[in-house]
């Protein structure tokens, strides 16, 4: 499904070079859930950010589904990642201007969907993560557990055959990180979506299929 | 995805308080000039109703103190002027002339006089002339004839030409020549004989107000206009003076040029004016940047959404359209507003001025609101586009 050749990430100014990533070469089948560890700055969310072709990397291949994103226009870039990819953020990343039920329908407003069938599948999606009785909820209402599973039935409510979850569980306590990663594990077995998740928790990587290590950039075998 | 915009900005109406007031308060004040520019324009493309080109005007101010009684100044007077027309006639570089009333064209003086017909009472300008007056000014009488000096002299009659504002408020669609009327402080019953289209004394930006012109019998004319051929010079001025000052003697006599005139009249309006835009100029211009910084502030307050839904599948072009879009409704909603209290004027006939002044006024402040809106939200929503997901998504 992910296929990584030689990544690299270098970010440059003036006078310094830093390397973000160093030769990352990864596999992820179709279905797999892989945890992506590694201390502070070694740069795991900039690998998942490429992965999610929301950064380019300065050297190396990126294809998802046989694409080949080098030729990718932002048009069909925005368009794959829309159809594709459902992304989860460790800040949620929810607008805290509309309710729960319109933040779950966002990605479904880039496609040619009609309101109605957006909303069917909105509260699909709520239903599916256990908050059909939050709909009208503004996320200022809503405990950080309650957020996350906002932001995953978001990420799930356009079917995407590809998750990629920055820390989910980063900002929540025991319990409520395991309710989130209960419903990753389900996600991942009942649908078969592949999930990638960048992760400090031990114990939360150990419950995913595969776990790779990051260091300073570079993978660690 | 219109209704989740709505919807979007309706819930953040707190935060684009500060954007409304500003379109709003600007829509004020640009409807304000636009009033008065489109109020100016549509007075300075009204006909003016007469020439300026090589026109002299002469005004003299006869020594009253020398006549014991104001009978004896007039008959004096009459015999100057009557030396002064016999003089002229002899100047070949004059095409021709006309006694008028000191209220000459570009003249601040004033004379009106209270006219009433069938109940309607008013108070045009009364100029006082002869025959040769709408030759000199290049006039032509659009209905009926320009009076007689001949005539001028029936006892009890006063023929006079209108103009189409004097017979507007009189006598509306009627044929206004025939028409008899009276003025308050004239025993003599005025007759209409002929009718001219605008004569705006005061110049390209004044307003076309009823007037009739009478011929110059019963007052002790002051002043002339000439009308020179091309080329005449300085040097004629001079002879003039002269030969005028040997038959005057104590006068005061005061040669001027009716464009020049003009000239001085127009700046009385163009000067304030343009101080006027300058200051307006300043004005928008602050209120595009205060426009401009509204925008950027919120695109800057919202990073994070952008890249989210920049990573939900939003493109470049989506943001950039999203923000001008959101924009452009909060300037609709400003606008809304703005054209409620700015209708007001026209419905209340403020100023009375002609409601489609302020239509027209209303109408332009209206796109070039939509205008700065777009200029200010289209570098910021250009920028917001560019921003990198990943960077706007680590953005606090």
């Amino acid at each position: 499904m992910i296929e990584l050749a030689n990544i690299e990430k270098i970010y440059r100014t003036k006078t310094v070079e830093t390397v973000a990533l160093n030769n990352i070469n990864l596999e992820v089948d179709g279905g797999e859930f892989l945890s992506i560890m590694g201390p502070s700055g070694c740069g795991k969310s900039t690998l998942l950010n490429i992965i999610g072709l929301l950064d380019e990397p300065s050297g190396g291949r990126v294809a998802i589904s046989g694409e080949d994103f080098a030729r990718f226009t932002d048009k069909q870039l925005a368009r794959f990642r829309n159809q594709t990819i459902g992304f989860i953020f460790q800040s949620y990343h929810l607008i805290s201007d509309l309710p729960v039920v319109d933040n779950v329908e966002l990605p479904l407003l880039y496609r040619n969907i009609s309101g109605k069938e957006r909303r069917r599948l909105a509260a699909e999606a709520l239903e599916k993560v256990g908050l059909s009785n939050r709909m009208q909820h503004f996320p200022n209402q809503l405990s950080g557990g309650q957020k996350q599973r906002v932001a995953i039935a978001r990420a799930i409510v356009g079917r995407p055959k590809l998750i990629l979850a920055d820390e989910p569980t980063g900002n929540l306590d025991s319990v409520m990180g395991n309710e989130v990663m209960d419903i990753l594990l389900q996600l991942n077995e009942q649908d078969g979506t592949t999930i990638i998740m960048v992760t400090h928790d031990e114990s939360m990587a150990r419950k995913t299929n595969r776990l790779v290590r990051l260091f300073d950039g570079s993978q660690v075998v | 995805m219109i209704r989740h915009l709505f919807k979007l900005m309706w819930n953040q109406k707190r935060k684009n308080l500060g954007l409304l007031a500003e379109v709003f308060f600007s829509f004020l004040v640009i409807f304000a000039v636009f009033t008065f520019l489109v109020h100016n324009y549509q007075r300075y493309q009204e006909p003016l109703g007469f020439s300026y080109d090589r026109i002299w005007t002469l005004r003299f101010n006869p020594n009253r103190e020398k006549d014991a009684t104001q009978e004896a100044y007039e008959k004096r007077v009459a015999g100057q002027l009557k030396q002064i027309d016999q003089i002229l006639k002899n100047y070949s570089e004059f095409e021709s002339y006309t006694f008028f009333s000191g209220n000459l064209p570009y003249v601040g003086s004033q004379h009106l006089v209270g006219m009433t017909y069938d109940g309607k009472e008013t108070n045009p300008y009364v100029y006082a002339t002869d025959e040769r007056f709408p030759a000199v000014m290049d006039i032509s009488v659009e209905q009926g004839k320009w009076f007689r000096d001949a005539e001028a002299v029936q006892e009890g009659i006063t023929p006079i030409v209108i103009n189409r504002q004097f017979r507007d408020y009189y006598f509306a669609e009627e044929n206004p020549i025939g028409k008899r009327m009276t003025n308050e402080d004239e025993e003599a019953t005025h007759v209409v004989v002929g009718m001219i289209d605008n004569f705006k004394q005061q110049g390209e930006f004044s307003k076309a107000y009823p007037a009739f012109f009478k011929p110059r019998r019963e007052d002790p004319t002051t002043a002339m206009l000439i009308k020179v051929k091309p080329g005449t010079d300085a040097a004629v001025e001079a002879r003039l003076f002269d030969d005028i000052q040997q038959i005057t003697k104590d006068w005061t006599i005061d040669i001027r040029y009716l464009d020049e005139l003009r000239r001085l009249v127009l700046m009385e309006t163009w000067i304030p004016s343009l101080l006027f835009l300058i200051i307006c100029g300043f004005l928008i211009f602050n209120v595009a940047l205060g426009l401009f910084g509204v925008v950027w502030q919120n695109i800057n307050k919202r990073k994070q959404e952008i890249g989210v839904r920049r990573a939900m599948g939003a493109t470049k072009f989506g943001i950039r359209t999203q923000i001008i879009g959101e924009t452009a409704v909060l300037a609709t909603l400003s606008l809304v507003l703005g054209i409620f209290f700015a209708i007001q004027f026209p419905l209340l006939k403020v100023f009375n001025l002609p409601a489609e002044v302020y239509i027209v006024a209303i109408l332009m402040a209206i796109v070039f609101i939509y205008l700065i809106v777009f200029i200010c939200s289209f570098y910021p929503s250009l920028l917001a586009a560019k921003l990198q997901p990943a960077v706007a998504l680590h953005e606090e």
